[in-house]
């Protein structure tokens, strides 16, 4: 079964790099979907069937923590698997999103390899519970 | 007097996010003189020091390290200058974690972006608490500084 997948960046680049490395992992992939912001993810979230979002938390408007909340506190989405990319390592910053309900926190940069650890450790579980940190 | 550590730090973590995130290979080295514009990225950090810390480099670098980024030969121009941006941040959190510790709280603005004349550059260089200069396989310099206030 192909996972679809949100990557939410308000970098273009950022959106842009995690899609290849995504490619990379050898998993099996659906749809890749991308927003630009936390807004957009909603949407997004809205209209397509996602299985998981790799979001990042440092973004202008909607911060990743907000869209994380938003996500959990919506009934199309409070099951839907997420996974935060970020390059900030504070472990305060880890704890408040993973008592928000996120499932992994990967660290940018990362390796394929890493991406597709988390993202199995991620499915395999089935839906959203605790979260699990990676590097 | 900064720690001869938090040199080392910065330089080894540069050298890992650009090998990483764009596959170059950077190596320490003394600056040869750049030619035309400089696109230099900012971004500030606020933790147990404050300051900013500056990546800077050619267009032709950037635009490769953009391309190396997203796996592909060329990229659009407005790509660019975000990409040096983004690895200024990875390189942000990296060095951050080296520096104070993940238990510290550094909190870290957005990055941005703008292109300089040489010598404007080689001024804002002279002037960093911290400086390492890279080179990488063909031969392209990227600069890292921080300016850290009260060093």
């Amino acid at each position: 079964m192909a996972w679809n997948v949100l990557i939410v960046d308000d970098s273009k680049i950022l959106r842009g790099m995690v899609r290849r490395i995504l490619g990379l992992t050898g998993l099996d992939i659906g749809e890749v979907h991308e927003a630009g912001g936390g807004h957009e993810a909603l949407e997004v979230l809205g209209r397509a069937h996602i299985d998981v979002v790799l979001a990042d938390i440092n973004m202008p408007g909607m911060t990743g923590a907000e869209l994380v909340d938003r996500i959990r506190k919506s009934p199309i989405s409070a099951r839907t698997h997420v996974v935060v990319i970020s390059s900030d390592r504070n472990q305060a910053t880890m704890d408040t999103m993973k008592s928000l309900g996120i499932d992994a926190y990967l660290t940018k940069p990362f390796r394929a390899e890493a991406l597709r650890d988390v993202l199995n450790g991620v499915f395999s579980k089935g839906s959203a519970a605790g979260a699990s940190h990676a590097r | 007097m900064l720690d001869e550590a938090m040199g080392e730090a910065l330089k080894e973590a540069s050298i890992s996010v650009l090998e990483e995130a764009a596959f170059l290979m950077p190596l320490a080295s003394q600056p040869r003189p750049f030619r035309g514009e400089v696109l230099q990225a900012h971004l500030s950090f606020d933790g147990p020091m404050k300051g900013t810390l500056m990546m800077a480099t050619s267009t032709a670098a950037a635009a490769r390290v953009a391309a190396n980024i997203l796996g592909v030969d060329r990229v659009e121009r407005d790509a660019v200058p975000d990409a040096v941006g983004e690895l200024l941040n990875m390189l942000a959190g990296c060095v951050m974690s080296e520096w104070f510790g993940a238990a510290e709280n550094c909190a870290l603005g957005l990055p941005s972006t703008k292109l300089v004349a040489v010598p404007e550059h080689e001024a804002a260089m002279g002037k960093a608490s911290l400086r390492v200069t890279l080179m990488t396989e063909e031969d392209e310099r990227i600069d890292v500084a921080a300016l850290i206030e009260g060093a």
